[in-house]
C-alpha cells in the first residue's frame, strides 16, 4: 500500500478542527499503523477515532493466541467420550467440519492442512470478535468525544493481516512446490495451452502474487471498518444524547455476524488457494465433493 | 480551489459508484441462489454456503474503495469558515 504522510489531524486540538482531527485519524490507521502511533512525545494522544499505538494490535494478537492455546491445553483434560459437555460438542463439530472441508476440497491428503485451515479460523475469528467489544468514550471537553477501545481488534490493523495473508501465501507456494516440484509449480502458471503461456504467464503471477494481498485487505477493510463504524456512532450518541440512547447496537449485530463471515471467509479460501497450488487436476471433481460435504458437515 | 473541489467529488462518489456495481453483482448472486433453493429445496444447505462466499468475494471489492476512501479524506484539510471565505 502506498505509504503517503496525511495532513491535518495530529496538532490541531482547537475546538472545531478536534472533530475533523478525530475524522482525519483514520486515514492515519491505514497506512501509518506500524510506527506512526508509538512516535509521540508523551502520554498516547487520545484525538483519533478508535486508534491506537500500533504495539497494542501485536499484543492483543499475541493475547488472543495465547488464549486459544490455554483454553484449548486447560480443557483437553476434561474430555468425557460418555457424557460430553455442550462446550466439547460444539468444538468436536468444528474441528469435525474443517477437517472434512479440507479432505474435500484439497483431496485426499487434505487432513494434514485441517490444523492449520483451523488454527487461522479460530485466530482470525476472535481477533475480529475483540472489534465488537465495549467501547469507552472519553469526554475531551470540546468538539467531538472520540470513542476509544480498551481491546482493539487485532486484524483492524493493516500489518497483522498482511502477516496473515504472507503466512498463507509462503505456504501454498511450498506445498505447491513440495507436491510438484519447481518446475511443475511454475508450470501452473503457464495455463492450458503452451503456445499461450508466455501471455497467460503474467497473468496467473500477478494473480498468485495479489491474494496474500486480496486476503489481507479484504479482512483488514471489513474489520478496521466496522470498528470505525461502531467508534463514530458511539461519538455520535454521545454528542447528541449524552451516551443515554445507544447507536450502535445494529452495527454491534451486524460485527458479529460479519466477523463470523470474513472468518469462514478467510480460512475457505486459504484452504482453496492450497487446493488450487496443490494439483489443478482432479480439482473440479473435487469441488463439487467439497460443497456437499460442507453441507453434510454443517 | 479546483484541486480541492475535485478531492471532494472523488472522495463523496468514490464509494458509492463502487457500491452500485456491488449492489448489482450481489443482488444478481442471491437471486440465483434463491433460484436454485426453489427449484431444489434438499440443496439449500449447500447453495446458502455459497452464496455467503460469493456475497463475501464480491463485497470485498467494495472494501477496496472504501480503504481507498479514508486515504483520500486524509487528504482534506480542515478549515475554518473563514479560511473557507478566502479560497479561490
Amino acid at each position: 500500500m502506498p505509504v503517503q504522510v496525511a495532513q491535518g489531524g495530529h496538532d490541531a486540538p482547537t475546538g472545531e478542527a478536534s472533530g475533523h482531527a478525530a475524522e482525519a485519524g483514520h486515514a492515519e490507521a491505514t497506512h501509518a499503523s506500524v510506527g506512526h502511533g508509538g512516535g509521540h512525545a508523551g502520554p498516547v494522544r487520545h484525538d483519533k477515532l478508535g486508534e491506537h499505538v500500533a504495539e497494542w494490535y501485536s499484543v492483543m494478537g499475541f493475547l488472543i493466541a495465547l488464549g486459544i492455546i490455554v483454553f484449548a491445553r486447560m480443557r483437553m483434560g476434561k474430555l468425557d467420550v460418555r457424557r460430553p459437555s455442550r462446550g466439547q460438542l460444539l468444538i468436536e463439530q468444528s474441528v469435525a467440519s474443517i477437517t472434512h472441508f479440507s479432505k474435500a476440497s484439497i483431496g485426499p491428503g487434505g487432513e494434514r492442512f485441517a490444523p492449520f485451515v483451523g488454527v487461522v479460523f479460530a485466530f482470525v475469528l476472535f481477533s475480529n470478535l475483540c472489534g465488537v467489544l465495549p467501547m469507552y468514550w472519553l469526554p475531551t471537553g470540546e468538539g467531538m468525544a472520540p470513542a476509544w477501545s480498551f481491546t482493539p481488534a487485532p486484524t483492524a490493523n493493516i500489518s497483522v493481516t498482511f502477516a496473515l495473508g504472507f503466512i498463507v501465501f509462503i505456504l501454498f507456494n511450498v506445498e505447491g512446490i513440495r507436491a510438484n516440484g519447481v518446475i511443475g509449480h511454475l508450470k501452473h502458471f503457464a495455463g492450458p495451452m503452451p503456445a499461450l503461456a508466455p501471455l497467460i504467464f503474467p497473468i496467473e503471477l500477478i494473480g498468485a502474487l495479489v491474494r496474500p494481498v486480496s486476503l489481507a485487505m479484504r479482512l483488514f477493510g471489513n474489520v478496521f471498518g466496522e470498528e470505525t463504524v461502531i467508534a463514530v456512532l458511539i461519538s455520535m450518541a454521545a454528542v447528541l444524547t449524552s451516551g443515554i440512547v445507544p447507536f450502535q447496537v445494529p452495527m454491534l449485530a451486524f460485527g458479529v455476524f460479519g466477523s463470523v463471515v470474513q472468518a469462514g471467509v478467510f480460512a475457505i479460501l486459504t484452504c482453496s488457494y492450497i487446493a488450487l497450488s496443490i494439483g489443478d487436476h482432479g480439482d473440479h471433481s473435487h469441488e463439487a465433493h467439497g460443497e456437499h460435504s460442507a453441507a453434510h458437515a454443517h | 480551489m479546483l484541486y480541492l473541489g475535485l478531492l471532494g467529488l472523488g472522495v463523496a462518489l468514490g464509494l458509492p459508484i463502487a457500491v452500485i456495481g456491488a449492489g448489482i453483482g450481489q443482488g444478481n448472486a442471491a437471486a440465483a441462489a434463491l433460484a436454485g433453493v426453489a427449484r431444489q429445496p434438499e440443496a439449500a444447505g449447500k447453495i446458502q454456503t455459497m452464496m455467503i462466499i460469493a456475497l463475501a468475494l464480491i463485497e470485498s471489492l467494495v472494501i477496496y474503495a472504501l480503504l481507498m476512501f479514508f486515504m483520500l479524506q486524509g487528504k482534506l484539510p480542515t478549515l475554518t469558515f473563514d479560511q473557507l471565505l478566502q479560497l479561490k
